[in-house]
């Protein structure tokens, strides 16, 4: 029972792993400009996975910091056109095992995932002119994934894909140009993050288009360690006012993973 | 083989990058021009207040930029139009130069305070970082401050610039003045967050001082709600005593906030000229050349729902300085301000 759980690697119960990689990160903000700003990266993840006989918790933390240009960043000395981005990501799921496909060696998790994550923007035209932009979404996701072992060893293949059901969107207009019916209540005078917290906006799919998938293969280099490979694709298109200002974002990951397992 | 059809989802997935994004405007005269006119279409709130056939400024500028146009004549052609929009938050910013409202190109010597040394005490006070200074005056019992900007912000999530902070000190060595005069005559605006800094040294109680509302579409009638903003005591002290504001028509945007929020206490009187007209809120945008723009995406009133926007607030005790004042020394202004102080 124990050996046979698709989600251990080589058995273990427990694993901590850092990862870091390639990462490219793509976002028009049409508040900002109507350009497509990008930026490559190596970022940094750290995630823990415990492994119950039918339940899966993984937590992740994910953080990175970048430039990012567009066809026109740099394209005369007066101007600019660059983009500091911050991005950073906790979540934690829960699935539990519902489905064997036997024949295929395949089992089945589906369950939810609590995801907080933000995308905080400096963006510069010129030395002098700057726009502050950016989104931090709380959400609820619903999470499905596939794990198989695919040798005899107790390495794995996973694939897993969710998409949130209900986001609480913060900072969703105070950084923008366009205001929602909150911004009145908003006080830059008192302390920003109480209020961000209290002045969220909860968006449905129609507002916020997300999903993260993450694909990923794992072989044992010996009891304690294990090495994997992982493609990370999270991608969101955020519409704040119709026509004016959605936000459409896309980060593009491979990352390898050093695994500790026990 | 099963890594094989790994390294195909891999690519795939990158693949999947140019599906889920539009490619990236092209760079000509024609892209450009409709760029600017489309954002404006979509971003600029005041058309309708200002009086604007934004459909025909399309026509009859769509018509003389072609693909044969070159830079230095789109940048006429778009000043021009910059020009007429008459806005001082609307401006292109280019190699060629910075193009500005027609209105915004004149100075007057009713901007500027006029031979300081007849009028100020020098040597006793300071100057902050070139956001504002304060002096004792000459031959009264009235304090003095100009407050030259108002921009700056604060680092990180903090929004406004700590700096302005030092109006406390201020307040505390006027606090036995039998009244103060500040001078925003100069002042072009900044971050309005810095207005409300100063501005509630001077706050008798929560009242309301300025009203907005704001593009919440891409449609011409696409507007928010009004929004109410209220001021309220700031800081340990108040300075409740005589107050003179000094305006002109180069005081512009937060410092129009500042003086809107001044103007609704009843020991503050606004004297001079009416200011230059403009909340704005601007946002900046770019286009295929690298040039920038901006644009004003909000429509500002006083507390009582005065639009204020390419009009002003107009003061409550109206004085001008004139070409003949500044030639033989003479601060009207800043004299009557004395005169109003010193009859209450």
């Amino acid at each position: 029972m124990y050996a046979q759980d698709s989600t251990l690697v080589a058995g273990k119960r427990n694993q901590i792993i850092v990862s870091s990689g390639y990462s490219k990160h793509i976002i028009r903000d049409d508040v900002i400009s109507p350009y497509i700003y990008k930026g490559i990266q190596a970022p940094v993840w750290i995630k823990y996975n415990h492994s119950g006989n039918k339940y899966l918790h993984r937590f992740q933390v994910y953080y990175s910091s970048l430039e990012l240009e567009s066809v026109i960043t740099n394209s005369d000395n007066y101007f600019e056109h660059y983009s500091q981005n911050i991005n950073g990501l906790f979540s934690y799921s829960l699935t539990r095992k519902i489905y064997t496909f036997k024949k295929a060696g395949i089992d089945l998790y589906i369950g939810g995932k609590y995801k907080s994550f933000l995308n905080y923007r400096q963006h510069y035209y010129t030395e002098n002119s700057q726009s502050t932009t950016g989104e931090q979404s709380n959400s609820l996701d619903f999470i499905s994934s596939v794990y198989k072992k695919y040798n005899s060893s107790g390495d794995i293949f996973s694939f897993s894909l969710n998409f949130p059901v209900i986001s609480y969107v913060l900072l969703s207009d105070m950084f923008n140009a366009n205001v929602s019916t909150q911004i009145n209540e908003i006080d830059p005078h008192k302390n920003l993050i109480t209020q961000f917290i209290k002045n969220g906006d909860f968006v449905f799919i129609d507002k916020q288009f997300e999903f993260q998938s993450e694909l990923s293969i794992y072989k044992s280099i010996n009891q304690f360690f294990a090495l994997g490979i992982s493609h990370n694709f999270h991608f969101y298109s955020f519409e704040k006012h119709p026509d004016i200002s959605r936000t459409t974002y896309a980060n593009n990951q491979l990352i390898i993973d050093l695994i500790l397992k026990f | 083989m099963k890594i094989i059809y790994i390294l195909l989802i891999v690519i795939l997935c990158i693949g999947c990058e140019k599906l889920l994004f539009e490619e990236d405007p092209s760079n000509t005269p024609t892209e450009n021009f409709e760029i600017f006119w489309n954002d404006f279409d979509r971003y600029y709130a005041q058309f309708q207040i200002r009086d604007i056939d934004w459909d025909l400024v399309h026509s009859t500028y769509g018509q003389s930029i072609t693909a044969s146009t070159t830079d230095a004549e789109l940048f006429t052609y778009l000043s021009e139009i910059v020009g007429f929009i008459n806005d001082g938050h609307v401006n292109l910013y280019t190699p060629y130069g910075t193009a500005r409202c027609n209105d915004c190109q004149n100075s007057t010597p009713s901007g500027l305070l006029i031979n300081p040394q007849k009028y100020l005490v020098f040597g006793s006070h300071q100057t902050y970082e070139q956001i504002m200074e304060y002096r004792n005056m000459i031959g009264n019992n009235i304090g003095y401050i100009s407050l030259k900007t108002f921009s700056g912000a604060g680092e990180g999530i903090k929004l406004k610039d700590e700096r302005y902070l030092v109006i406390d000190k201020i307040i505390n060595e006027f606090k036995d003045k039998d009244g103060i005069i500040i001078d925003v005559r100069s002042n072009g605006g900044g971050n309005s967050l810095n207005a409300e800094t100063v501005a509630g040294r001077f706050a008798d109680q929560k009242r309301l001082f300025h009203r907005f509302y704001q593009k919440n579409g891409s449609g011409p009638n696409d507007f928010s709600d009004w929004y109410n903003v209220y001021i309220e005591p700031k800081g340990s002290d108040q300075f409740l005593k005589p107050v003179v504001v000094l305006t002109s028509r180069a005081t512009f945007s937060s410092a129009e906030i500042f003086v809107m929020a001044m103007q609704v206490f009843p020991h503050v009187t606004i004297v001079g000229d009416t200011t230059g007209g403009g909340i704005g809120n601007p946002i900046h945008r770019e286009l295929p050349n690298g040039w920038t723009f901006r644009l004003s995406t909000k429509v500002g009133a006083t507390a009582d729902g005065f639009i204020i926007e390419g009009k002003g607030i107009p003061p409550d005790v109206t004085v001008l300085n004139t070409g003949e004042d500044a030639a033989y020394g003479t601060d009207r202004m800043l004299e009557a301000a004395v005169e109003l102080i010193e009859m209450q």
